[in-house]
């Protein structure tokens, strides 16, 4: 039983380091421009197919896919703000219509992604799906991957925390009539903040097909777990919900041992019903702020 | 003044609420009565001279590669037909909807073909959708043939035949060649479906008659999973000499990579495995086995002889039994029409191609020798192959007679 726990602990970990790194690139989005950018997961599709593409057809080393694919998400992100919610911003929409556009551009590129690739699973040859064995653990390759999503997520916050653009994004995320009165580029942080979030999506497609294969549909099982995380963690920071994605994959994987597994995903997210029903603004006022 | 915009905001987010609603929604239900009463009576032969028949496949969806295998069988059998001068007179047709792999989407397209194209008769796969689909074909009397599900609960229902070896045969075939290769720890990882559920308890059963008593792990994953971690480091903790994974299409190639990747050690088997999982599973694949219809490359019968032969030039694979049951349906349908149609009868009402198949329950049999009989039950007992990835193909290594 002890060996069952530490390996399920072990795979929860590294998922949910892979949940938290998606949930930061989702959170960049979401808390500064608070659009409910469901179309996250098409960038994150997109990102992942073209690592794919470069890599399988165009033969590209993959460090080089992986800089051209977060290059073109970033343009891609930035691209839905101009072409879709700037617009309708500026013609007073209601939050709901820019949601329903959202979902407009995650079925549609779903879809074509599908028509263009076919809608089984991918992998990428350069990256092998390999038992790596610690003790009484194993985890994969893939798994061991995952961790680097915290080092991605330090040097964002290091960013956010340092820089001057940085400094801009928490204010237009924290007061944004106040920011822009204090003379805060607003439009253009938005733009930021897209770029920022888009390209990290392409680490998080990357190690998600890794360890379970590029599929059309990954990025809406992708975005529902991160902003689930990022709307408990609240919105007053990244790393509450990078901390609550984390916490969510853990008891996902710990939950395998003590209840039926087709329960699962039911089992977890009723418990993420009760913690919203406790404290509906969030956990975040417990936590820290970035 | 704020007010008239604030409602022309609300007004303008439920339209687009309510279109969008409108746009997913499954087709209208429009009653029978109701629609058919009046203009046109339900059924009503097509211009043209035209038979349309409905196929409910899974066309996107993690088990979309099955589809396209399907599809093949289909067209096949279809333009076959056609050149043939169509039965009864009529050319056939087929209206393909996607179910998806899923009972819900199933409903949708089953009404879609019911209510708004008003076919007579529907080929369809997999056991939710197509024991979702029962209840409408009964209710609209329209023969529903299952080319694909295995569910023990899609037997014994009206207006629905099988056309394939349900879980309860296929399962034993694997339970046994495991037991007889001295492996008595068995593990199932298993779709939680009808297909899924099923089967797992067909293999539980076998085991234990064949004394293994319980599964040492008996895992389920919802049928849109990707991620098989949690489960399979739960069964690898429980260290079984056998694996069954029941899945479909891809999802089994995942399942099988993933496992290899945690350390899972047990040879791993599974029913009604396609060519997805050498692709998905990659080297992971080596050794799997899978039991499903047989498909007799050595098959006398002339009808087999041109499946298979013409098969095999058209799309440069060897058939397996998703084309091959898919292609017999269409056949079986056209037998139905002309024997309505040589009785003066009307091949679009559904009821008498339901009482042509009732008087003669058979199907020729285009994959081995020897007719098919339909049993009481409304399924089909036929021979199975056993087969075991090698070199990255599936080769089959016995033919088994089911249980």
């Amino acid at each position: 039983m002890l060996d069952l726990l530490l390996n399920l602990a072990a795979v929860g970990l590294t998922v949910g380091s892979l949940y938290a790194l998606i949930a930061v690139s989702f959170g960049l989005i979401f808390n500064m421009t608070h659009v409910f950018h469901l179309a996250h997961g098409a960038v994150f599709t997109i990102g992942g197919y073209l690592v794919y593409w470069l890599t399988a057809t165009v033969n590209v080393p993959l460090p080089i896919a992986v800089l051209v694919s977060v290059a073109v998400a970033a343009v891609l992100g930035v691209a839905i703000e101009l072409g879709l919610y700037r617009p309708l911003r500026e013609a007073a929409a209601p939050p709901m219509i820019l949601f329903l556009g959202s979902v407009g551009v995650l079925i549609v590129v779903e879809g074509l992604v599908g028509l263009t690739f076919g809608t089984g699973s991918l992998t990428i040859a350069a990256l092998p799906l390999q038992p790596l064995t610690f003790g009484p653990v194993t985890i994969t390759t893939a798994n061991l991957a995952m961790l680097s999503g915290w080092l991605l997520i330090a040097l964002v916050v290091a960013y956010l925390v340092n820089s001057r653009n940085g400094r801009f994004l928490r204010a237009v995320a924290d007061q944004p009539r106040v920011a822009a009165s204090l003379g805060v580029p607003v439009r253009r942080t938005f733009l930021l903040s897209f770029a920022l979030g888009s390209g990290l999506a392409v680490p998080a497609a990357l190690l998600y097909g890794w360890s379970q294969g590029f599929a059309p549909t990954m990025g809406l099982n992708a975005i529902l777990i991160a902003s689930a995380a990022v709307i408990i963690g609240g919105r007053t920071g990244l790393l509450p919900g990078a901390v609550v994605a984390l916490v969510l994959g853990t008891i996902q994987a710990l939950l395998v041992a003590f209840v039926p597994t087709g329960w699962q995903d039911g089992a977890t997210f009723a418990i993420l019903l009760a913690v919203l029903l406790m404290r509906p603004q969030g956990l975040a006022e417990y936590a820290f702020r970035w | 003044m704020p007010m008239p915009l604030r409602i022309s905001r609300t007004l303008a987010t439920l339209l687009a609420v309510s279109f969008l609603a409108a746009a997913c929604a499954p087709a209208p239900a429009a009653s029978p009565t109701a629609a058919g009463g009046a203009a046109q009576p339900a059924n009503a032969p097509a211009a043209g001279g035209t038979f349309t028949f409905g196929v409910l496949l899974s066309l996107t969806g993690p088990a979309a590669a099955i589809g396209t295998v399907n599809r093949n069988g289909l067209e096949m059998a279809v333009e076959e037909i056609n050149q043939q001068g169509g039965a009864g007179g009529l050319k056939f047709e087929a209206n393909v909807q996607d179910h998806k792999g899923t009972a819900q989407d199933g409903v949708a397209a089953m009404n879609q073909l019911v209510n708004i194209s008003r076919v007579p008769a529907v080929i369809s796969t997999f056991s939710g959708p197509t024991l979702a689909a029962q209840p409408i074909a009964a209710q609209n009397k329209v023969v529903l043939i299952n080319s694909g599900g295995t569910d023990v609960s899609l037997l014994n229902k009206p207006w629905l035949y099988n056309n394939q070896v349900m879980a309860p045969n296929l399962m034993p075939a694997l339970a046994r060649y495991s037991w007889e290769q001295g492996f008595r720890k068995a593990a199932a990882l298993s779709s939680n479906d009808a297909y899924g559920d099923g089967s797992r308890k067909s293999f539980q059963e076998a085991w234990q008659k064949l004394g293994g008593g319980q599964l040492v792990a008996d895992e389920l994953f919802p049928l849109d999973a990707t991620d098989f971690s949690a489960q399979l480091t739960k069964i690898k903790a429980a260290n079984p000499d056998v694996l069954m994974v029941v899945a479909v299409g891809q999802t089994q190639g995942q399942i099988i990579k993933q496992a290899r990747a945690l350390g899972v050690t047990a040879q791993m088997l599974g029913p009604l495995a396609t060519n997805d999982i050498l692709g998905v599973g990659g080297p992971a694949a080596e050794g799997f086995i899978d039991s499903g219809i047989a498909v007799d490359p050595k098959a006398q019968d002339p009808g087999a002889r041109r499946f298979i032969e013409t098969y095999k030039q058209k799309y440069g694979s060897d058939p397996d039994w998703p084309s091959g049951t898919m292609y017999e349906s269409v056949y079986l349908l056209r037998d139905l029409v002309n024997a309505v149609a040589k009785q003066g009868g009307d091949p679009h009402d559904g009821e008498q191609l339901l009482k042509a198949l009732e008087a003669n329950p058979t199907l020729h049999n285009y994959l081995a020798d020897g007719n098919v009989q339909f049993g009481p039950d409304h399924s089909v007992l036929r021979k199975l192959a056993l087969r075991k990835v090698t070199n990255g193909a599936f080769q089959p290594f016995s033919i088994v007679d089911p249980q």
